[in-house]
């Protein structure tokens, strides 16, 4: 079974999310110590903020060499600046708010 | 003395009497969300969310008024943040539950901001065109929060209208009322064009296209937005196309920006000196811009978003 991590401050997103991802089979987990986040299969961070603010790193978040959790994020930046910005910082996957929710659980269970 | 103490006495107590009674009111709120309303909002978000996909799946009965409410206001809220919420899977549940009904009867009954709140979880509901027939009346409240939110009723009724209603609306648009619009005609998936906005005789309609330009990052249009900067006879607008040259981060080195810059009040400038600086813009970028003294006030601005990169050990 997967283990998702959703990091996010805005609670009704969460549970939106998270109820979409458990239909998925995965186990949903909210806690945002670093040293859970690195044993998940995935992080879902809702919001741009954390990265653009650098409270949050995609090196930090992963072990030297592993390329685990994969990372994915939903924001509302729609502009193709920060899309590539995310993108080339080693954000797997970047999804626009109104998310597919369907499509989220499809690319959560493909990887 | 003894009367004066009195009143003071009596101030205090009424003041504490006040705050507790405030406190009193959160926590009973607090307690009845949690043992009630959150419970149900969680239900109603199983059914959405964990039914997709299935547009004939069946749906479960709920009779009680107060959970089709609260199933409507569920239904409202996912739509404004995700796409589960498919047209036809909408349209069923609606009809299903009679929640158009139900909203219309709400709006009729509020007033001022919540009218406006419901009439705004109604324009996320798909509502046919009958129904926002039903709320067309509210266009002319003297509430404008009511009045946009019936616009926005207007559009998401029909689509295909969207640019002539939002061209017809008596109001000007602002920028966060712009940007709604915006969400909701991309939500439509309606194939929008910037070029014939951006060069309409209507402000809203320039209005808008100038949302549409910073919402999809349209860089071709750099030199319509030039135009608009330095000539447009709306200052507001024109204002509003420096803001967009920023937010895409364009060249700003140029004569008809020089030149819209020029008839920006000192107030204006600083402004958008401050945005500039947000959008990361150098010093050496805009050095053509600058007045006497704006340049240390640039500096000082750019010195303050600059923040340590951490580096790896």
């Amino acid at each position: 079974m997967k283990r998702i991590a959703l990091i996010s401050s805005d609670s009704a997103l969460r549970r939106t999310v998270a109820l979409a991802l458990e239909c998925a089979g995965a186990e949903i987990t909210t806690d945002t110590r670093m040293e859970e986040l690195r044993t998940c299969d995935i992080v879902v961070v809702i919001g741009a903020a954390a990265f653009a603010s650098g409270r949050l790193s995609v090196e930090s978040l992963r072990r030297c060499g592993e390329h685990r959790p994969e990372i994915f994020v939903i924001s509302w930046q729609h502009t193709e600046q920060t899309v590539l910005s995310m993108l080339e910082c080693g954000v797997d996957q970047y999804m626009t708010f109104p998310v597919c929710l369907g499509r989220l659980r499809i690319k959560a269970a493909d990887k | 003395m003894t009367e004066i103490y009195t009143i003071y006495s009596a101030a205090a107590a009424m003041v504490m009497i006040l705050l507790w009674g405030d406190l009193l009111r959160r926590r009973t709120a607090e307690y009845v969300d949690r043992r009630h309303a959150a419970p149900l909002r969680d239900r109603c978000l199983r059914m959405i969310v964990q039914s997709d996909g299935s547009a004939d799946g069946a749906l479960p009965p709920i009779r009680r008024r107060s959970e089709r409410m609260r199933l409507a206001e569920v239904l409202a809220e996912l739509a404004a943040t995700t796409d589960v919420a498919a047209r036809s899977r909408t349209d069923s549940i609606v009809a299903a539950y009679g929640l158009d009904r139900l909203v219309l009867r709400r709006i009729r009954l509020a007033s001022g901001y919540r009218r406006a709140l419901w009439l705004l979880r109604l324009a996320r509901l798909n509502p046919r065109p009958e129904t926002a027939q039903a709320v067309r009346r509210y266009s002319s409240s003297r509430n404008r929060n009511v009045r946009f939110c019936t616009l926005l009723c207007a559009i998401a009724a029909e689509p295909l209208r969207s640019l002539h209603t939002v061209a017809c609306w008596g109001d000007t648009l602002s920028r966060f009322e712009t940007a709604q619009i915006v969400t909701l005609i991309f939500r439509g998936r309606m194939p929008v064009a910037c070029t014939p906005l951006l060069t309409s005789p209507h402000d809203n309609l320039r209005m808008l296209g100038l949302g549409v330009v910073r919402r999809i990052g349209a860089d071709e249009t750099f030199p319509i937005l030039l135009n608009i900067a330095s000539s447009d006879p709306d200052r507001r607008i024109a204002r509003e196309a420096m803001y967009t040259l920023c937010a895409l981060h364009l060249p700003l080195d140029c004569r008809d920006v020089v030149r819209a810059m020029a008839m920006m009040p000192a107030a204006e400038r600083k402004s958008l000196y401050r945005f500039m600086a947000f959008e990361g813009y150098s010093v050496r970028a805009l050095s053509e811009l600058f007045r006497e003294q704006e340049r240390q006030y640039f500096e000082s601005l750019v010195e303050s978003y600059k923040c340590r990169i951490p580096c790896p050990r």
